[in-house]
């Protein structure tokens, strides 16, 4: 009989406090590491300075420390690696304080190439990459400056000359000559001093072609790695001089380490500042969203992301497409690429957002810069979850209303062709075909010599005239010949002599589309009567023009008599013209006369 | 009297070039549209032609360009433009350059023989035609009615025989006044309502620019 034994373990109790992960501990262990090799390489040295000792030696932990937990992320791995090497080669250079075996001449490579690796390092944070020529560039120079003249300063000189002991120190010095010895050393003072300043002038290049955000986070890691580039280059300078005792290099050396400090507390800085956002977006996603509109979660999530080019378009559903926020729909396949522009900082990128329940729920475009944010991004638009989800139903809404709008302009178009085409039909058939018979009963009473046939002939007449006066009018209300060809003023012209009530007409000579003239024009025919009729106006000014975009058209009269306007009086007017997006206003009351104000877009 | 005819609609073509032949008036040129009109009159032109407002394509004003390329061609040809509607600025338009010769005629009073033989033999004579529906209108569209309060009745006859395209002699006819007692009534009205004719001082003598003057004046509206 075979038994089968199930071992089930318990879970194993957390005992640390989160933020002391495995990440940390490995942080710490390497900084402890780092400034245990920076005691034994100075030893020498600290016996008789312990201040300078604890300065140095908390400098190299804690760039070690920065370095460790910078390698941890994606994106500042190398970062992170670089800052471990130039901890672990600053604890290096202090080996010259033994002035024995090979410390001495390795403390020059040392020093060089922990401000080779922390500004190459810093050149590479946040992205990971060298991202701008000028700092390939710069890497490149920095390189080939900082192995030459470290070599060329032991092949032209004796040990005594650089600072140290002759007999106990590993020195070759193939080439001696203590005037060649002096001129390396100011040719390179003078390549150190050029190094730190074009690299302070690399680093404010790169400020402006960084998105805000990011500028936000490298503004002050580039001015601290600024200011100890330069401060290593001028204090570099006293000790690139022939002769000068090994405690005075040392001293340079301790300034040095005590500057470099800033780099890994500004960077820690940074990166705070970082998480901090990331914990208070909720908040300030919840503070700006309120109340819930469309408009105000896009500019919510612009203003928590420091990016004013974001975009942001919800799914509407019911019309399976995107929506704009105005609900317009938005050419965005559903199933798009997530890099729109893959252009780094330049370039741009969507996110799609879905619901707790998993369906789609909108997608954001946003700025290149934000790609290295998508922490930020994520908690901003889980925090902006539930205001989303409102918004999202107020975007379908207007979607809706949208279709609907569109659907009313496409009848109000087709009305308009089909009016085109009656009042033609009209003019073509029924009129003409009247007209003749009018010319036919003429010419009857001209061939007849009968005076009871021509007086027939002559009444037939006079009601084909009173015929095709009703059969005109009709044809103007449909629509008006030269509404189409000379506008709305010669139009409206003819509607003010037939009111039989004085009317001022100032009407702009623009053409515009021929739904809008006809909309126009009919709902100022419906206006017009209104005055004349309801409200009895004796006195009625018309006024038409085109201001930004928008057609404004007024009728306003001194009728008294009516009560006041309201949209209830002339619904087709109001009507038709929110079909075209505009919109109408009414003014007026007893004593004050009445204006109908009445606007729509005209581009 | 001979006469071209543009008419786009077949059947009152056909109806109005029966009725002038049945009146005695000859029609020389019978055409679909105001193009075809001005080819075929091309090598002898007619004493008046007769040119519907509204045709294809737009129908809108192919009546006005149709007169106006006859009147450049064959500047002698009286031209009638008939309309299906009383529209103000259209009629204007046809006469804003050449008051002379040309006439504007409602389809309506075509059908009255006597109305449209008149209107024919003044057009050929180098009168203004305008038709009294579209005078009447303006007269009653109140535009002017303080001004126009100032005439007396028999003023405001003659003013509107005037603004129709009449001669002083056309209007004593019509009127049964002296030649002398119309000029009377013409200085009258221009000096009470002001009108200042582009033909010289008031009470203008040539009576096609008289009738632009007085037709510009009714249709002024106050704010423009």
């Amino acid at each position: 009989m075979e038994r089968v034994v199930v071992v089930i373990s318990a879970p194993r109790r957390r005992r640390s406090p989160a933020w002391f992960g495995a990440e940390t501990r490995r942080a710490l262990a390497a900084g402890l590491a780092v400034a245990g090799l920076a005691l034994v390489a100075g030893w020498p040295y600290w016996r008789d300075h312990p201040g300078a000792a604890a300065i140095t030696l908390v400098s190299c932990a804690g760039l070690a420390v920065v370095g460790v937990l910078l390698a941890t992320g994606g994106r500042t791995r190398r970062t992170g690696l670089l800052f471990l090497t130039a901890s672990v080669c600053w604890a290096a250079n202090w080996a010259a304080s033994w002035d024995a075996g090979i410390g001495p001449i390795m403390s020059p490579y040392a020093q060089a190439e922990f401000y080779l690796a922390l500004g190459v390092g810093v050149l590479m944070y946040p992205s990971g990459r060298l991202e701008y020529p000028v700092d390939r560039i710069w890497t490149a120079a920095a390189c080939v400056i900082l192995l030459v003249c470290p070599t060329a300063l032991w092949v032209t000189s004796k040990p005594e000359w650089a600072a140290f002991r002759g007999e106990s120190v590993w020195w070759p010095a193939p080439f001696p000559d203590f005037e060649l010895f002096q001129t390396v050393l100011q040719v390179s003072a003078v390549l150190y001093l050029l190094l730190a300043l074009s690299f302070a002038v690399v680093l404010l290049l790169r400020l402006p072609r960084m998105g805000r955000l990011r500028r936000l986070l490298t503004l002050p890691v580039t001015g601290a790695l600024a200011f100890v580039g330069i401060s290593a280059a001028v204090t570099q300078k006293p000790i690139m001089e022939a002769s000068i005792p090994l405690d005075d290099l040392l001293q340079v050396y301790v300034v040095q380490g005590a500057v470099v400090v800033l780099v890994p507390l500004t960077l820690l800085a940074s990166g705070l500042r970082l998480r901090i956002g990331e914990l208070t977006v909720a908040g300030r996603m919840l503070r700006l969203t309120a109340p819930v509109s469309v408009e105000r979660v896009r500019d919510a999530l612009r203003d928590v992301l420091h990016d004013p080019t974001l975009e942001l378009w919800f799914w509407a559903p019911m019309e399976e497409t995107y929506v704009d926020t105005r609900g317009r729909p938005a050419d965005i396949d559903p199933d798009f690429e997530r890099d729109i522009d893959p252009g780094g900082e330049a370039g741009r990128w969507r996110h799609r957002v879905v619901s707790a329940s998993g369906d789609r729920l909108a997608v954001v475009e946003l700025g290149g810069a934000l790609r290295y944010h998508e922490s930020l991004v994520e908690a901003a638009l889980v925090a902006g979850g539930r205001a989303l989800e409102t918004a999202r139903l107020q975007a379908s809404v207007h979607a809706g209303l949208e279709q609907v709008r569109s659907a009313y302009r496409r009848l109000v178009r087709a009305e308009t062709v089909e009016r085109e085409r009656l009042a033609r039909d009209l003019h073509d058939g029924a009129q003409q075909r009247l007209l003749a018979l009018g010319a036919m009963l003429g010419t009857l009473e001209a061939v007849t010599d009968d005076p009871v046939v021509k007086e027939h002939a002559r009444t037939c007449r006079a009601e084909l005239v009173e015929a095709l006066g009703e059969l005109r009018a009709l044809a103007r209300e449909v629509q008006p010949a030269l509404l189409a060809q000379d506008g709305l003023g010669p139009a409206l012209e003819v509607v003010a002599e037939r009111l039989g009530t004085r009317v001022k007409l100032d009407v702009t000579g623009r053409r515009f589309s021929r739904e809008i003239e006809s909309t126009l024009y009919s709902a100022l025919c419906e206006a017009l009567s209104y005055a004349v009729e309801r409200a009895r106006a004796s006195e009625v000014l018309v006024r038409v023009g085109a201001e930004g975009g928008r057609l404004v058209a007024e009728v306003s009269c001194d009728g008294a008599g009516g009560p006041a306007a309201g949209p209830a009086d002339l619904p087709g007017l109001s009507g038709r013209l929110r079909a075209l997006r505009g919109h109408v206003e009414f003014d007026g009351g007893p004593g004050r006369g009445t204006t109908v104000r009445m606007d729509l877009p005209c581009e | 009297m001979r006469v071209a005819v543009a008419e786009d609609s077949g059947i009152f073509r056909q109806a109005l070039v029966t009725l002038l032949t049945t009146v005695g008036i000859e029609v020389v040129v019978s055409a679909a549209s105001g193009d075809e009109l001005v080819t075929r009159v091309a090598g002898d032109p007619p004493d008046v032609a007769i040119i519907d407002l509204h045709m294809p394509p737009t129908y809108t004003n192919e009546g006005v360009v149709a007169a106006r390329r006859l009147l450049d061609r064959h500047p002698g040809t009286g031209v009638l433009v008939l309309s299906a509607y009383n529209e103000t600025p259209q009629a204007m338009e046809l006469f804003r350059d050449q008051p002379r010769g040309v006439g504007y005629l409602l389809k309506d009073h075509v059908t009255d023989v006597e109305n449209l033989r008149s209107a024919l033999e003044r057009v050929m004579r180098g009168e203004v035609v305008i038709d009294p529906d579209v005078v009447s209108r303006l007269v009653e569209a109140r535009h002017r009615e303080h001004e126009l309060a100032r005439l007396s009745e028999r003023e405001r006859e003659v003013l509107a025989l005037m603004a129709e395209g009449h001669s002083n002699a056309g209007i004593g006819k019509r009127l049964h006044l002296s030649a002398r007692t119309v000029e009377d009534h013409v200085r009258a009205i221009f000096t009470k309502l002001k009108i200042v004719s582009s033909g010289g001082p008031p009470g203008p003598q040539d009576s096609n620019k008289r009738v632009l003057a007085v037709l510009t004046w009714l249709r002024a509206a106050d704010a423009r």
